[in-house]
């Protein structure tokens, strides 16, 4: 049979594109969640990325006016706002005006569905596939591609999807579904291009419609098809692998169909297009466009007008009148989430001498780590890097580790209190123990044995981190990093943060993971630097090699002068229950011992006031929680299997601000912010920034993206509320069990965002900060189309620059930000978000 | 002091239900204080008589709390009864709603239908309180209900989503289907007992009965159960109920709702024990419930669907043990069970953690005993598990194609003007001629096929809810009519009940569909959660929910029927079956489903009040500044 020149391979290539991009959610990667419209202008984007998924671009007109009412958008927002539209005055009053008519006008009429040709079977001949074939299709993926959850395997699941179905189809002495019809049986025995084309051409006709019917089938279900194609390109993200792909997927769910409309319409229905008519509409193309909707876009940018003018009046306040930082006694370095910017602020403000820094919290090391726990080793490092070493965490001599092995304590998950006589014998011995356990994880939380991931300090274990020769693991890694190797990575991340000199006493690398309970989210909560795992290797790999005397040496050659009393401590902070663990502390000299006391004191009670200043926005914490209480409050969280909202992670930023800590130091930016050490003196050309900047934009951009679409149309972008989610093959979450996978963020972790783009400040003069932003084609689409707004602040006069198209203009910061004495004082009794306020708390010179 | 006891821990679900209505709306602090309260309470009281029962010699407590009057010289006496088997149902009811109340308060936080939630689940609670306690069957049997509508509500949880709308209606109609069982059981009890059946009087009855009465009673109570408990060939509901807030699911599907099958075999065990058909008829059920369920379960790639069918295996060899005689054991399966369930269900999410994490090494495949079977014979095993033995698809084309099939023929208008004018005619007949007995009973049965042909109508016509809802109700009527013809004068009292109880609500029901679908140019707007309520609440009376005369209504016109007319009486039943279904659909259509666009799914940005405007009328009324010009002048760069 032959088919016109219809060129399937290139159409799938096109709905590719469209698909969401989440992988397997036990390595959650924050993405733009339509990086398919980045190379459009941000507003354009949205709109169009509406029209064609049928989802919302804006929060409501009313929704944004309620934003005003509560102080959330500010009248020198909607200035700002207006201002940028270069209107003649009274033409923005004008304007203005309509803002709040419009916003009081009521329900808005909801968006037109986007143009559909798969709808026509249930609009013409009312049959409603989706219901029909959904079920069994999601069932035949997630069977197929389970990673542990069934019991028993798909037939044949060592070969691909298409071929798997087809032989078991055929062995099967019953029925598949629709699979088994004749007519199916006949085009499964087809190589599945040929199935497709065969089943477009008898299903939609003319092939005008071919590529349009595809991707209505495709987008019917995104959760599945954005799956299917995350596996296609990466199968190595499953740990059971599978082979398969958009076009095996698209061949099984056209022959379904096909099945299920000869048995309900008959062997001879007609197909959508009749002879000679061509389709002309295609999802996502130019034309499809919703009404105007300009009063959205202004309300829009009002709201982030509001929070990045504020941020921007802070920082220029500050770098127009510095304050003198004292030597440091100890220097720390975070990663650069937002979640860390409070407690460097508390750790400062308890203690001025010492210094913070922030860098990804991989530290410039990528590898994958091989626990002592076994598993399969784990990537720690951004998603689009490729390890190529292998850091093997191993038992000390003379000691048994402590294995954190989960099988007594998941007893009641086995699988044989599933299966007939097992579970007969087993049910009410696992029963009555469950009840006791049920009542003490509910009743008690505080001891539930559930809690992943708690934070371990690692003692009785030791890291293999350098290199002895040329030997590679079975998978092709190199065990661990020679010298040179590691002094690229160590020296890189160095003068990336501006620290080459003035070592104090105690460096301290903090990484970061978050622990919850109960949550198949997990991934999203850990380090996004580490591909959504604790950073804990990183930090404990990257202490181990920095004080090592060979790789000093090394250093020392390459310009790094580290003092030879200079010792570097590994740490892993807890970002859930504000907890702290030091690594290979029996390494520290006697003489740094008090100093590291000092600290860890320091770090005591500043994690402490984080908790407290993190608790006031919870709903159901009590009010005004001691330091102390508010810590346990905050592990409990983490501990209660009735938790969904272990902490609220990335909620509420808005800005990454890229420049030397005394910019920020004594600015309170409310846990808003990504914050990344850079020092503008020693990076003239831009270089080292161009070099950030290619790892901020799409990791910060791609969290506050997600994070903002997710809060736009939760249902859409966003996977709902988490409550009746099911946990399908290991892969996702889905309602239900008949349900599309969801992918986003759910409900419970969006809801106190508000939707702001991302403000990517560097502190740089234009000219160097638009040669560094130009240099990587991949991150200036995100800054000159709007996806996050670029703006620099210059070094020499504190004049601060916003991009707008592809140069650079003057941004007048006019007014003064409050001043408080300390966070403490700021934050007693409040609950709500607060504007930036400038600090004064004492700072000894 | 005992029945105070028993009447408290009967009332406090519903006390906690109704406050928490009432109280709660709007404020999630509120319904969340007066859900712990009631919990902390009601533990008391369950405890407390349960304490008592075990101070009495732990053997059957009984209470008698008065009657109900129905009118005329019948009571519905208000008797309970507290048993060994009662009191162990009870205990786990008590421990595991604490449980999972607890939980659900911080789980459900800041959800939309928050107080919904915890109102439903006293609901259920009520219900299962009034099942374990209940000292005759026909108390039983209000006590079900309230189950079966709470698990209906709970399942369709989040009605803005089509899904949770199908697999609730889906577990609707298999409640109903057996709920016939239970029903016809009751009114069996009545015919043969001449009186609703006392369970602490079960072994004297015994005695009074001919075997195939009590081998009939039993396989009905085996069908009652069969629904509830999801067994064969109905077990393919209950996965496809998982689609509820996760605790609900755990409570219903994990601890409660699934084991009530297995207590009401177990309280009327002592009479249909002594038939050993129905007993085999036990047995094989359960063990083909516990062979579908285990083989289904095993590909099963979800958590939550492997969970549910873990429990319907366990059910159904609990049923085995009923039928073996073996109630202790059984009980104790039911307790573990209940457990394991419950817990595995709530911490269903973890699973993802506990198998990457905790995982000592790789993935490894698991060796599967089906490598050992030949291709063809594994590949049809799995094929057979995968589709759930075929169960939905087998009941859909035995039992629901042919209803609508049949249904469908009266799409006819003439057919239903034919009808109408047959159903004047004969009751015309019936009252010029009241004294004699054949017109009567030949009118009787006209009116009750007519009856019957409506119930099927309206079945055929979900889809178009005001059909559906006039043709079940015309059912309703049509069922007093052809009570009144068979029983003449003497029941015009329940007829006029049972009018009373059914033209209220259908008429509310009617005006509630006009309006959300904007026929009749109607100036009356409803809110959609407005609308949910009124048509919940006329649905609930006109299908004889016990919240309104129809009940009672009902229960009037199946117990003249028993008397003299027992064909009348099963068609009755039936027509009662399927009219509940169909105005459950009816509702689930027009206050259900999706609503895209309309709020943002986040609590805190719900757009006011529901002025739909067109589309175009936007940009006119700012027309002062053109859009494009706002556009062009780039705003929005």
């Amino acid at each position: 049979m032959t088919f016109g020149d219809f060129d399937l391979p290139a159409s799938l290539e096109r709905i590719r594109h469209w698909l969401p991009t989440q992988g397997p959610i036990k390595d959650f990667i924050h993405h733009n969640t339509l990086h398919a419209f980045q190379h459009l202008p941000f507003y354009e984007g949205v709109e169009l990325a509406a029209a064609t998924f049928g989802a919302r671009d804006y929060l409501s007109l009313a929704e944004y006016e309620s934003m005003w009412s509560a102080g959330k958008i500010s009248d020198a927002g909607i200035s700002l706002a207006l201002a940028a539209t270069a209107l003649p005055e009274e033409r923005r009053a004008e304007l203005r005006a309509a803002m709040f008519r419009e916003a009081a006008g009521g329900a808005e009429p909801p968006l037109p569905a986007p143009d559909s040709l798969r709808k026509r079977w249930r609009e013409e001949r009312g049959l409603d596939l989706d219901a029909k074939t959904h079920p069994t299709l999601f069932r035949l993926l997630a069977g197929y591609l389970d990673q542990g959850v069934g019991l028993w395997r798909v037939p044949h699941v060592n070969h691909s999807f298409y071929g798997a179905l087809a032989r078991w189809v055929e062995e099967s002495a019953l029925p598949i579904g629709t699979l088994s019809r004749a007519v199916c049986r006949r085009l499964l025995k087809l190589p599945p291009a040929d199935a497709v084309k065969d089943c477009l051409s008898r299903m939609v006709g003319d092939e005008s419609g071919w590529e349009a019917y595809l991707l209505d089938m495709f987008l019917a279900h995104p959760g599945w098809s954005g799956m299917v194609n995350v596996l296609e390109g990466s199968p190595h993200s499953l740990l059971e692998r599978r082979q398969i792909s958009l076009l095996e997927a698209a061949a099984i769910e056209l022959i379904l169909e096909r099945g299920q409309l000869e048995r309900d319409l008959g062997a001879d229905f007609p197909p959508l297009l009749a002879p000679g008519t061509a389709w002309k509409g295609l999802r996502g193309s130019e034309s499809h466009r919703n009404p105007d909707r300009s009063l959205h876009r202004l309300w829009q940018a009002a709201l982030e007008w509001t929070v990045h003018g504020d941020i921007l009046a802070g920082v220029a306040h500050v770098a127009r009148n510095p304050a003198p930082a004292p030597a440091p006694k100890a220097q720390a370095l975070f990663c650069i989430d937002d979640r860390e910017c409070s407690l460097r602020r508390h750790l400062e403000e308890l203690e001025p001498r010492i210094s913070t820094f922030a860098y990804a919290g991989f530290f410039g090391l990528d590898f994958v780590f091989q626990s002592v726990n076994g598993g399969v080793p784990i990537k720690q490092c951004p998603a689009p890097a490729t390890p190529r070493h292998l850091i093997r965490e191993d038992a000390q001599r003379n000691k048994r580790p402590r294995l954190r092995r989960g099988i007594p304590r998941h007893l009641h998950s086995a699988a044989h209190s599933k299966t007939l006589f097992r579970g007969w014998m087993l049910t009410p011995v696992l029963g009555l123990w469950s009840s006791v356990r049920l009542a003490q994880s509910v009743l008690h939380p505080t001891s539930s044995w559930f809690a992943q991931n708690k934070v371990n300090a690692a003692e009785s274990t030791v890291i293999h981190y350098l290199r002895n020769g040329d030997e590679k693991s079975i998978d092709g890694y190199h065990l661990g990093y020679s010298y040179p190797e590691m002094a690229d990575r160590v020296g890189a991340t160095l003068r990336n943060i501006g620290l080459t000199r003035g070592f104090a006493p105690l460096v301290f690398i903090v990484a970061h993971q978050a622990s919850s309970t109960n949550n198949p989210h997990f991934a999203a909560y850990d380090c996004g630097a580490c591909s959504g795992r604790s950073g804990a290797p990183n930090a404990r790999a990257f202490a181990l090699m920095a004080n090592d005397p060979e790789l000093r040496k090394i250093l020392l050659a390459r310009g790094f002068d580290i003092p030879a009393e200079t010792h570097f401590v590994g740490a892993i902070h807890d970002t859930t229950r504000d907890e702290i663990a030091y690594f290979d502390l029996e390494a520290l000299p006697a003489t740094h011992l008090d100093a590291f006391q000092e600290f860890r004191i320091a770090m005591g009670t500043a994690l402490g006031r984080n908790a407290s200043e993190r608790v006031r926005r919870f709903e159901l914490a009590p009010r005004g929680m001691d330091p102390k209480s508010a810590r346990e409050h905050v592990r409990l969280r983490s501990e209660a299997i009735f938790e969904p909202r272990p902490e609220l992670n990335h909620a509420t930023n808005a800005a990454c601000i890229v420049g030397r800590r005394s910019l920020t130091r004594s600015l309170f930016l409310d846990r808003r912010s990504f914050l990344n050490s850079y020092d503008p003196t020693i990076d003239p050309d831009g270089d080292i920034l161009a070099g950030l900047l290619g790892a901020l934009v799409p990791v910060c951009g791609g969290i506050n993206l997600e994070y903002f679409f997710s809060r736009v149309d939760n249902s859409v972008y966003g996977a709902g509320t988490k409550l009746p989610h099911n946990v399908v093959g290991l892969l996702g979450v889905a309602n239900g069990v008949e349900g599309d996978l969801r992918t986003g963020l759910p409900s419970q972790m969006i809801e106190l965002h508000d939707p702001v783009r991302l403000l990517m400040l560097v502190e740089q003069s234009p000219e160097v900060a638009l040669r560094a932003a130009t240099k990587n084609p991949a991150v200036y689409e995100w800054l000159k189309n709007d996806w996050i707004r670029f703006a620099c602040i210059s070094p020499e006069d504190a004049s601060t620059h916003i991009l707008r198209g592809s140069r650079f203009e003057r941004f007048e910061t006019g007014t003064i930000p409050p001043r408080a004495q300390t966070s403490a004082a700021l934050l007693a009794g409040q609950r709500e978000p607060l504007p930036v306020h400038v600090l004064s708390f004492e700072v000894p010179s | 002091m005992i029945h105070a006891f028993f009447a408290a821990t009967l009332l406090y679900p519903l006390v906690g239900a109704l406050a928490i209505a009432i109280f709660g709306r709007g404020s999630e602090a509120v319904s969340a204080g007066i859900a712990r309260v009631t919990t902390v309470i009601g533990t008391a009281f369950s405890l407390s008589l349960l304490t008592a029962w075990l101070s009495l010699g732990a053997t059957s407590l009984q209470a008698d709390l008065g009657g109900i009057g129905l009118g005329g010289d019948r009571t519905l006496p208000l008797s309970f009864l507290l048993d060994g088997t009662g009191a162990v149902f009870l205990l786990v009811t008590t421990l595991a709603s604490a449980m999972v109340v607890r939980y659900s308060v911080v789980y459900l936080h800041r959800e939309e239908g928050f107080t919904r939630f915890f109102s439903t689940i006293y609901t259920f609670l009520f219900g299962m309180h009034l099942v374990l306690l209940a000292g005759s069957l026909d108390l039983l049997f209000a006590g079900w209900e309230i189950v079966g509508i709470a698990s209906f509500l709970l399942i369709g949880f989040y009605g803005d989503r089509e899904l949770p709308v199908r697999a609730s209606l889906r577990a609707y109609a298999v409640y109903r289907f057996c709920d016939l069982g239970l029903l016809l059981g009751v009114c069996l009890t009545h015919f043969v007992w001449r009186s609703g059946l006392m369970f602490q009087h079960m072994e004297v009855l015994d005695a009074h009965a001919s075997a195939q009465w009590l081998t009939g009673f039993g396989l009905l109570m085996l069908v009652a159960a069969c629904g509830k408990s999801a067994q064969f060939p109905f077990s393919f509901w209950l996965p496809r109920a998982m689609e509820g807030p996760t605790p609900s699911s755990a409570i219903f599907y994990g601890a409660l709702s699934i084991h009530v099958g297995i207590f009401l075999l177990l309280r009327t065990s002592p009479l249909w024990e002594g038939s050993l058909t129905a007993r085999i008829a036990i047995a094989a059920v359960g063990l083909l419930s516990a062979l579908v369920a285990t083989t289904s379960g095993r590909a099963q790639s979800n958590i939550k669907g492997q969970i549910a069918y873990a429990s319907i295996t366990q059910v159904g060899l609990m049923l085995v043990e009923v039928a073996l005689g073996l109630h202790k054991l059984a009980l104790l399966h039911f307790v573990g069970n209940a457990f394991l369930r419950c817990f595995q269900l709530l911490v269903s999410p973890s699973i993802l953690a506990n198998m990457l994490r905790m995982r000592p090494g790789p993935m490894a495949p698991r060796r599967s005993r089906m490598a050992a079977l030949s291709p063809r014979l594994a590949a049809s095993l799995y094929a057979l598990s995968f589709n759930e033995w075929y169960l939905e698809a087998a009941i859909r084309s035995l039992l629901l194609r042919p209803l609508r099939g049949l249904g469908s023929l009266l799409q006819v208008k003439a057919l239903r003007a034919v009808g109408a004018l047959l159903a004047i005619a004969v009751l015309a007949a019936v009252l010029l001629r009241l004294d004699d007995p054949v017109t009567r009973d030949l009118g009787a049965a006209v009116l009750a096929t007519l009856m019957l042909a409506c119930s099927v109508h309206a079945v055929a016509s979900v889809g178009a809810p005001e059909r559906s809802w006039n043709a079940a109700a015309a059912s309703c009527f049509l069922s007093g009519a052809a009570v009144f013809a068979a029983s003449g004068l003497e029941s015009s009292h329940d007829v006029s009940v049972y009018l009373l109880g059914t033209v209220p609500p259908w008429l509310l029901g009617l005006a509630v569909i006009r309006i959300r679908s904007g026929a009749g140019n109607s100036r009356i707007r409803l809110s959609e959660a407005r609308a949910g309520l009124l048509l919940l609440f006329a649905f609930l009376a006109l299908s004889g929910f016990p919240i309104g005369p129809a009940f009672i209504g009902e229960d009037h016109l199946l117990h003249r029927s028993v008397e003299h007319h027992q064909w009348l009486t099963v068609m009755l039943a039936v027509a009662f079956v399927l009219n509940g279904f169909t105005l459950a659909a009816a509702f689930s259509q027009v206050a259900r489903g999706p609503r895209r666009n309309q709020s943002n799914a986040v609590k805190s940005s719900e757009a006011p009040g529901l002025r739909p405007a067109p589309a175009g009328e936007l940009l006119r009324k700012y027309s002062k500044v053109t859009p494009g010009e706002a556009m062009n002048s780039g705003v929005m760069k």
